[in-house]
């Protein structure tokens, strides 16, 4: 059997030393060695050269597959043995291949191929590919060579280095395809070789250390210009292949398209969008050079004839793209759920480090203060069952125990709720869709003011599977409550270890969060059904995790707090815009400050970047009503969701309480004191300090806001204060949480003083509140919300009106002594979302003429115009005033219609007003932003995504 | 202390600056707390959001009124318009839902226009719209009846439903589409339930009458209400007496007042031979009714006059013949009604065996007006409240001579006018509440019709839109 080892090389002069000795110290020597260089430096050929002598050394201008060819014109032996300059061949490497290509009958033989650093980890043991055009190689990353597949087996291909293959397969075959030249050579290669009939095997026993220069970006090559660019030229390789060799073109060409696009995808969603865009330049390349691929078929058709053999049980199994994309899956979750995980232990181990150097100088010993926190629990017990965890640690039990006391609390919401600013849901997801997409909207008299921007999101949420108008509303009541006080433990865990500088305490952390979960119930907004400050309340907390990411040292995760705390504060902004208005001033104070106290580093893009990019985000993310509002009163941005509401007064927003239905003023007053005082802890006083900052701006701006009129068409209102009502809480908690660290440690071994009396009094006096309230609130008390009554309006009006948006009903209540009011009922009535928009349309000044005239002196032609208003019917509910009710009788045009009781009034117009009697058009710009709303939330969710780990 | 470490926020707590006591963080924290308890003082207060401002209505001149006159054995209508306006105006009698018949008026007087027996609807247009009223009479003055205008709601005490005692409603529906009333009706022993909520349908122009005896027979007297539900209903209650051994006579019932706690029955005779006082109480709670007689100086209590139960929903008939029958002293006198709870009635006199029915009446202060029969006696009672008194004019409209009488009248007296020949109307103006009407005696018998408030305005509602909020 004679061989020929062919060594290709390019610019290998950092391995082709050891190369060249591995090739010496063969144990069976080839009979020749022949080297061919395409585009080295001189060092390269020098090398070369003064090992095999000149002779046996050529140069090639092409790559390597033009290499081989040159070479094999040369060559008469029977074996060519292949190897690049990175392939260090072990000793026993040829002797095993030809030991085995004499005892097996096969044509292409390829060796075990391990990593060449490390020596000991798998690299390659044959080479398949798999359906959507990925290297499958069988074996994990990095697995270590355990002898675990040491047999010799048929496969598809073997990587060109190392192979030892007949010279006539490789005349037969043409060598290499010439439009590969760096990526995929192998797999055609053993893939024509299959189909064409020839056998090619796996030898583990012959080993060669391969660097995987080329495909780790590691080798400059003349198609490489920069690092980044392997995926594409990998990709198209992969694309070029799987359509050259593959059985049916169309249903490839189909498959392969529709498959590069779900990468795509992925990669976006990844943020890789350098990948994502590789993705589709190696498509269209592909795809746009169709002559290519056909010549590359045509030309293997000669080659195996018209029956070629079927490689499909040497490809890859068709369930391999799907397992990966399933890993793909995995691993973003599992990245998002190790987010806060990596962040705590960074936290952790920055904190054990400071408390050894601590413990160098000080008495107290931090270092062996090891409390039983939840991530030593966690790890300690990491072996056992999460059953056994859960019920052993005391804080789970407490937690679960509370979130369902919680639940059974609110189970109000169970059933659907209306009642104070709560409006009724709509019978179905359509009415809010339509709501959303149409700039025009069907309710009073037409208007194109612009909807809620909480909308969008309650329509998404109400379009999943069982999920409903009603069930998105009961769904917000219910876990509000929950969900703000998870948020709370996660922000009271961060907040309590970098504000006071010492570990978490799990009690007080746990009280904060029992506290401020509670804030939505007691505070009353739940009882009056005010959504919007119930949402703000649930999502505060996580909107403050988000931020506190500004103040990371690295500048990536600055970036991505600001996208986060970008789309948290448009939620929130959609709920209680002044919200923004607060976060406006907050970036703008902290950017004052920080210029003024740290200087140059605070005007770096990276340090205010995040929080423009914070406060720019809720604007463009609720754009058609951004827009919108302008053509109304502007003002009117700052109305809390729902119906209009009173606001509380400054004895409220200190105590945390709207009016009524709210748990008793006194227990919000239990929080003020505690926070005052803990202005005199050392270690805490810059946090306590920057929440009463916040809380003075809060109060700063509840007061400017509590001056402002806004001119509603139907009167006047006042700004929202539910959101700085929340702040101020939220910030009398943390400054309270914050300062209480530590106190029981200090305390422990001091002498009796004032101190332990003031400090069981304090303690005492921060448990009020939390015991107090969730009393109160379990305690079952009154509340606005209840079932959604049945209007005045009789049942089959309400279908009626149901039918078509221009038949109505106006309602008329009131009397003459002390005058009338009228609105028009249309569709399901007034429901969630309507109010806002009801609440900035101007009122229609023709139809309130029409109407005056109609209960005074109703003449036929007032009647008459009724129907072109929209209008089929008149209800009077009870009492009802006499003299209207007889003017109505004795007009003409108007005859008697059932009522449901006897004191409820009901006419109808002998005319029918006409389906589109309210029809118009909403503004021309509402499409257009609503498009560029939703790729703005789209582009920033993936923003906000996390890092996954870099594959490649 | 150990060194601070740069970089990171993470440090921020381990740093130095917080160790002095009075450091400018302590500074900064209380400057916070200053500043949001500022803040907090300076904050409006609470505030409701929008809350709905009541409006009073606005008043235009009336332009279209509508009379009812119920039937009668004469052929004359008596109208009268106290209009202060000026310009067109026209008032016609129309029979049935025919066309109407032009009436001669003008504003400020009066005229006997012909009309049939039957119900006719009087209607005043534009400027004699306003304050626009009309009487019937039969006999020579025996029988006298006003001609209402259609109400909500109209009160009727002392009808009956026995052979002796029998009453007719009358209900007219002066507009073109079908009118709706329902009936109430109170007896001795309570409510009649099984009466309520007739639902009686008068078809437009057109008058239904009802004889109560076939609705709702009972004994003794009855109480009764007319609510209009749908469209516009005038009523009117013809009673009439079958007393054995004596000739059946047919009267009119005035309507009595709205139930109230404060009412006086004005045109008490000087004589009389039986004396029964009927009251109504609709409510849920009994009460107590005192009475006191206003007589030409005073008003007084007579001794012997005792206060009267009226347990809930119950009509009470209390003969007042003996307790009144010195005490009156010979005067014309008005009976002053005070009760704990609301409570109506009427006042039957006999005189010389002809029945009177005198309502109870509001008290009310401003212009008032009542029309005086052809012949007959006629004189004109005013009776002030026991508050206050003051300068009242009245004006005898279509007087041959003495057309005006002006006179100061004490608080809590009653004061008789002799009503001058050829008195067609009379206009009674005055500062204080007070009632009264004008009495007709003359040889058939006696008769009595109170002064009414007129109507001059029309109440326009203010109408506002509204937010939606249930």
């Amino acid at each position: 059997m004679t061989v020929t080892a062919l060594l290709v090389s390019h610019e290998g002069a950092r391995w082709l030393p050891a190369v060249l000795a591995g090739l010496r110290d063969q144990q069976l020597p080839p009979d020749r060695i022949l080297a061919v260089d395409t585009g080295s430096g001189p060092d390269t050929l020098g090398l070369l050269t003064d090992a095999l002598g000149p002779d046996a050394v050529a140069t090639c201008d092409g790559h390597f597959p033009d290499a081989v060819r040159q070479a094999l014109a040369t060559i008469d032996t029977e074996w060519v043995w292949i190897l690049h300059d990175d392939a260090n061949p072990d000793p026993g490497a040829l002797r095993e291949l030809v030991a085995a290509a004499a005892s097996h009958d096969a044509d292409i033989l390829g060796p075990k191929l391990r990593e060449w650093p490390s020596l000991r980890r798998l690299l390659e043991l044959g080479v398949t590919i798999s359906a959507t055009g990925r290297r499958e190689t069988g074996l994990e990353r990095g697995e270590y060579d355990q002898g675990q597949h040491d047999d010799i087996r048929e496969v598809l291909a073997v990587n060109t280095a190392g192979m030892l293959v007949r010279r006539e397969v490789l005349e037969r075959l043409d060598g290499f395809e010439p439009e590969l030249p760096l990526f995929a050579t192998d797999i055609d290669f053993g893939w024509r070789a299959a189909r064409a009939g020839h056998k090619t095997i796996v030898v583990p026993q012959a080993v060669v250390f391969h660097a995987e220069a080329g495909h780790r970006g590691l080798r400059r090559t003349r198609l490489m210009g920069r690092r980044t660019r392997t995926h594409r030229a990998e990709r198209e390789a992969a694309l070029f292949v799987l359509l050259a060799n593959g059985r049916r073109l169309p249903w490839m060409l189909v498959r392969l398209f529709f498959g590069s696009l779900v990468r795509v995808l992925g990669f976006l969603l990844a943020r890789q969008p350098g990948h994502a865009a590789d993705e589709l330049v190696a498509l269209g390349h592909v795809y746009t050079h169709p002559l290519r691929v056909r010549r590359a078929r045509r030309a293997r058709r000669d080659v195996h004839g018209a029956e070629p053999v079927d490689v499909r049980p040497l490809l890859a199994p068709w369930w391999v793209p799907y397992r990966h994309g399933l890993d793909f899956v995995v691993d973003l979750g599992t990245a998002a759920a190790m987010e806060g995980r990596d962040a705590a232990e960074r936290r952790r181990a920055q904190r054990l480090a400071a408390a050894a150097a601590a413990s160098a100088g000080s008495h107290t010993g931090l270092a062996e203060h090891h409390p039983a926190g939840p991530d030593d629990a966690e790890e300690l017990a990491a072996d056992s069952g999460w059953l056994v965890r859960f019920v052993t640690s005391p804080l789970a039990v407490v937690s679960v125990v509370l979130v369902l006391l919680a639940l059974y609390a609110a189970r109000q919401a169970l059933h659907p709720l209306a009642g104070g600013a709560l409006s009724p849901a709509p019978d179905s997801t359509s009415n809010w869709w339509d709501l959303v997409l149409h700039g025009w909207h069907h309710l009073g008299q037409g208007t194109d003011a612009p909807d809620p921007g909480y909308l969008l999101p309650f329509s998404i949420l109400s379009s999943l599977p069982f999920f409903s108008p009603n069930v998105v509303v009961g769904v917000l009541f219910l876990l509000a409550v929950p969900v703000a006080g998870w948020g709370a433990w996660r922000v009271g865990k961060v907040v309590a270890e970098l504000g006071s500088g010492r570990e978490a305490s799990p009690m007080l952390v746990g009280w904060a969060a029992a506290t401020y979960a509670l804030v939505p119930a007691v505070s009353g907004a739940w009882g009056q059904g005010r959504f919007g400050v119930v949402a703000s309340a649930a999502l505060l907390p996580w909107l403050a995790h988000a931020a506190l990411g500004f103040v990371e040292p690295s500048s990536d995760r600055r970036w991505r707090a600001g996208w986060r705390c970008g789309l948290l504060l448009s939620l929130i902004t959609a709920f209680t815009p002044v919200a923004w208005l607060y976060f406006l001033l907050a970036v703008l104070g902290v950017v004052a400050v920080g210029i003024r106290l740290v200087g140059a580093p605070m005007r770096e893009r990276s340090a205010w970047g995040p929080l423009a990019v914070a406060l720019a985000a809720p604007p463009v993310l609720l754009l058609p009503g951004t827009l919108g509002v302008l053509g109304h009163d502007i003002s009117a941005i700052f109305l809390e969701a729902g119906r209009l509401a009173s606001t509380p007064g400054p004895l409220g927003l200190l105590t945390g309480r709207f009016d009524d239905y709210a748990a008793p003023a006194w227990i919000g007053l239990t929080l003020v004191v505690p926070a005052v005082l803990a202005l005199a802890r050392r270690r805490s006083r810059i946090a306590v300090v920057i929440c009463w900052v916040l809380i003075a701006l809060a109060a700063v701006l509840a007061m400017l806001l509590s001056r402002i009129t806004i001119n509603l068409p139907a009167g006047d209102a006042r700004p929202g204060l539910g959101f700085l009502l929340l702040v101020i809480q939220g910030a009398l908690v943390t400054a309270v949480l914050v300062a209480a660290h530590g106190v029981r440690a200090e305390l422990r071994g001091q002498r009796l003083s004032w101190r332990q009396p003031l400090a069981l009094v304090l303690t005492a006096t921060i448990l009020v509140a939390p015991i107090a309230g969730w009393a109160w609130w379990l305690a079952g008390p009154d509340d606005q919300l209840d079932r959604p009554a049945a209007g005045d309006v009789p049942a089959y009006m309400d279908q009626v009106t149901r039918s078509a948006p221009g038949r109505g009903v106006l309602v008329l209540d009131g009397d003459v002594e002390s005058g009338l009011t009228w609105f028009v009922q249309r569709g399901d009535g007034t429901t969630l979302g309507d109010d806002e928009i009801l609440a900035l349309t101007e009122p229609d000044t023709a139809l309130d003429r029409d109407v005056a005239a109609l209960v005074s002196q109703p003449e036929p032609d007032v009647v008459g115009r009724m129907s072109g208003h929209g209008i089929d019917y008149i209800v009077m509910p009870a009492p009802v005033d006499p003299q209207v009710a007889a003017t109505l009788d004795a007009a003409s045009g108007i005859t008697q219609a059932s009522a449901a009781d006897r004191d409820t009034r009901a006419w109808q117009f002998d005319e029918a007003a006409p389906a589109d009697a309210i029809d118009g058009d909403g503004p021309w710009w509402h499409g257009p932003l609503l498009t560029l709303q939703v790729l703005a939330i789209l582009v920033i969710i993936v923003l906000c995504g996390p890092t996954r780990r870099e594959l490649r | 202390m150990s060194a601070t470490p740069t970089g990171s926020g993470r440090r921020i707590a381990e740093s130095d600056t917080g160790g002095r006591r009075f450091g400018p963080l302590v500074v900064a924290g209380l400057v916070a707390i200053l500043v949001t308890m500022g803040a907090l003082a300076l904050q409006a207060p609470a505030a409701e959001q929008i809350p709905p401002p009541p409006e009073a209505p606005a008043r235009t001149p009336l332009t279209v009124a509508d009379l009812a006159c119920p039937s009668a054995d004469s052929s004359s209508v008596t109208i009268g318009s106290d209009s202060q306006q000026d310009g067109e105006g026209s008032v016609g009698v129309s029979t049935g839902g025919s066309d109407p018949e032009p009436v001669e008026l003008s504003a400020g007087e009066a005229t006997r226009a012909r009309a049939s027996g039957d119900p006719v609807v009087v209607r005043g247009e534009g400027a004699l719209a306003p304050g626009l009223f009309a009487s019937r009479y039969a006999g020579a003055g025996r029988a006298a009846g006003e001609c209402p205008a259609p109400t909500g709601s109209t009160w009727f005490v002392g009808v009956g439903s026995s052979g002796v005692h029998d009453s007719r409603l009358q209900l007219t529906n002066p507009d073109a589409g079908p009118a709706v009333a329902d009936l109430s009706l109170w007896s001795t022993d309570g409510p009649m339930e099984e009466v309520r909520s007739r639902g009686l349908t008068v078809p437009g122009g057109d008058t239904t009458t009802i004889d109560l005896s076939d609705l709702a027979p009972h004994p003794r007297e009855l109480a009764m209400q007319v609510t209009v539900s749908r469209g516009r209903v005038a009523a009117s209650v013809l009673d009439g007496y079958a007393i054995p051994g004596q000739k059946p006579t047919e009267d009119w019932l005035t309507a009595s007042a709205e139930p109230a706690t404060k009412l006086a029955v004005p045109g008490l005779s000087k004589e009389a031979d039986e004396r029964t006082l009927v009251l109504a109480n609709p409510g849920d709670t009994g009460g107590r009714v005192k009475l006191r007689v206003t007589g030409k100086q005073s008003t007084f209590a007579p001794a012997g006059l005792e206060p009267i139960e009226v347990p809930a929903g119950q009509v009470v008939v209390t003969d007042l013949t003996d307790q009144l029958a010195g005490a009156l002293n010979g005067e014309d006198t008005a009976l002053e009604l005070t009760s704990t709870v609301p409570v109506t009635g009427t006042l039957r006199d006999v005189v010389d065996s002809d029945l009177v029915q005198l309502p109870a009446v509001a008290p009310a202060s401003g212009r008032t007006a009542t029309t005086a029969p052809e012949k007959g006696e006629r004189t004109l009672m005013l009776t002030t409240g026991a508050e206050k008194g003051g300068a009242f004019e009245v004006t005898f409209v279509g007087a041959t001579k003495g057309g005006d009488w002006r006179g100061r009248l004490k608080p809590g007296t009653t004061t008789v006018v002799e009503v001058p020949d050829g008195t067609i109307a009379v206009l009674a103006d005055g500062p204080a509440p007070y009632v009264g009407g004008v009495r007709t005696r003359s040889g058939d018998g006696s008769s009595f019709l109170p002064l009414r408030t007129l109507t001059y305005d029309r109440i326009l509602p203010k109408v506002a839109p509204a937010l939606p909020d249930e």
